[in-house]
């Protein structure tokens, strides 16, 4: 009797070393890896060998709220019957209340689960929750015990063990997994405004008789303002402004696309409603149905004094003659990009010494105070008024500060465009 | 910002609740039309009464759904357009292209003619 109890210890002693020796390089094995995935499946084939499983999964649940379960990873090493098995939604359910492992030695007769449909070669089925911070964060199962009946209590108990030690190594690779894309995602938004900026003008015209200058302020993350300056000959100068829809990587490209064209239909000396009309017919053949840009052109002709304009669902600009109040440049015509078979108009107003135009975007007008009231077209065109006897650079100056001052602790959601012309 | 869908016949009525200022939510918008699309409703009425806020991003989301519907002659109709939101129209010069109405049933009725 004596010999046989000792015998039973040493078997115990014995597989409990075999036990710390396989935890210790299961821990090893998953803990060096970022990649949840390559985690997960060194775990499931590590614990198949290890209790002799013909099959392993793990489930992983985002949110303690998922209905459904989402079965990530499964490793199979026999080829017994060839089909992975699935853990059905109503284990998630019974695991969620329960929280322990779950020993299912006769399936398809056990009570608890009487809804579930089988696959005919499940024999058994042993489960354990995952838990993170007494959250249940998935299920590792093993299905089909290798010859013989069902899992044993051992079999529950390691499986645990593992469950427990590897619960956090899991988590911790998904929240990292996660972390990358988010970072992905903001470089992506990152180079999107870098591209944006390089397109603007890297300084303002310098002109005899004009006094002209531009400034685009970026906000983070959302679709770009642009403004250009394009020289045609001696005598005339293209300037526009537009703001494109969508943000990152695609309102990055449509602005190049645009810059590109609007340049190309600038230098052919066409009209500004030529030039328009075509931008917007090329812009709405290159893209899909929800880019758009809005586009203010004008030429400047220095030798005839003239400003000649197209609008294409661009917020009107301000003029200001040097002794009257302000209007606005009404004409206007639809956003580009919208329909292809928009007629643009175009219009002229003479320029007299001390008159001035002001171009902007709606970042200016719509920027926002911490009780959501808009600086407004009011303010700003009041601004423009009194301080029109100033210099371009100076004008833009006194417009931003205001700007700012109005939305103080409000983070910028749109980008702050202005262009102005003022004949000296 | 909420969508709720109602289908009348052929048509989807969607009221629209909270704000279109741009980001995730207000693509949901045009991304709803675009799954009315696939399963084949191409006729739209859109109900903005709940609206409180729409500046140029919920504008292109309007005009992108515009486009997505007419491209496969489909329509879309506009129901309780708050002023600021008709002015931001006016400005960018499509209020022409928008059918605007006082209730949904008006609007819905107006695809049976």
């Amino acid at each position: 009797m004596k010999d046989k109890s000792i015998e039973t210890e040493v078997q115990h002693l014995k597989r409990a070393v075999e036990e710390l020796a396989f935890l210790n390089e299961l821990t090893l094995a998953i803990g060096s890896s970022f990649n949840s995935e390559e985690i997960m499946q060194t775990l499931i084939r590590k614990s198949i060998s290890q209790i002799k499983a013909e099959q392993g999964a793990i489930c992983l649940v985002e949110d303690e709220a998922d209905k459904e379960m989402k079965t990530l990873v499964r490793t199979m090493v026999s080829h017994g019957s060839g089909k992975p098995f699935r853990l059905d939604d109503c284990f998630l359910g019974w695991m969620q209340i329960n929280k322990k492992s779950l020993n299912i030695t006769d399936p398809h007769n056990d009570d608890r689960f009487k809804g579930v449909k089988w696959d005919e070669s499940v024999r058994s089925v042993a489960c354990v929750p995952l838990i993170v911070k007494s959250k249940l964060t998935g299920i590792l199962s093993m299905f089909n015990k290798i010859k013989s009946k069902s899992f044993t209590d051992d079999d529950l108990r390691l499986l645990s063990i593992i469950a427990g030690q590897s619960a956090q190594i899991v988590e911790t690779a998904r929240l990292y997994e996660e972390e990358q894309a988010l970072y992905l995602l903001q470089e992506e938004g990152r180079l999107a405004r870098e591209i944006q900026i390089k397109l603007l003008p890297k300084s303002d015209p310098d002109i005899p008789e004009y006094d002209i200058a531009g400034t685009s302020r970026p906000a983070m993350s959302v679709g770009g303002d642009y403004y250009d300056f394009i020289p045609i000959n001696d005598n005339r100068i293209a300037i526009c402004l537009g703001d494109i829809s969508g943000k990152g990587i695609p309102a990055a490209l449509l602005m190049a696309n645009l810059q590109a064209t609007v340049r190309a239909q600038s230098l052919s000396g066409n009209s500004p409603r030529e030039c328009v009309n075509r931008s917007n017919v090329l812009l709405y053949r290159s893209t899909d149905t929800d880019k758009f840009a809005t586009l203010f052109y004008a030429i400047l002709d220095m030798e005839n004094n003239a400003f000649c304009y197209s609008n294409a669902g661009h917020n009107p600009p301000v003029f200001i003659k040097k002794d009257k109040s302000p209007v606005l440049l009404i004409p206007n015509r639809p956003i580009l990009g919208f329909l292809d078979n928009i007629e643009y108009c175009d219009e002229t107003t003479s320029i007299e010494p001390g008159d001035l135009f002001v171009i902007y975007s709606d970042g200016v007008t719509e920027a926002v105070d911490e009780f959501e009231n808009e600086f407004g077209e009011d303010k700003f065109i009041k601004l423009l008024n009194e301080y029109k006897g100033l210099s371009a650079k100076e004008i833009i100056r006194i417009v931003l500060q205001a700007v700012d001052e109005h939305s103080k602790n409000v983070q910028q959601t749109d980008d702050i465009t202005l262009v102005v012309i003022k004949r000296k | 910002m909420s969508v709720k869908e109602k289908i009348v016949d052929d048509i989807a009525i969607l009221y629209i609740s909270g704000k279109l200022m741009g980001g995730k939510e207000t693509d949901e918008v045009h991304d709803h039309i675009k799954g009315l699309i696939n399963d084949d409703i191409k006729k739209v009425v859109l109900d903005l009464s709940k609206v409180k806020w729409m500046n140029s991003r919920g504008l292109g989301m309007l005009m992108g759904s515009y486009s997505s519907l007419v491209k496969v002659n489909g329509f879309i109709k506009l129901v309780g357009v708050a002023e600021k939101i008709k002015s931001l129209l006016m400005i960018s010069q499509i209020i022409s292209f928008f059918e605007t109405y006082e209730t949904v049933d008006r609007a819905a009725a107006s695809f049976r003619k």
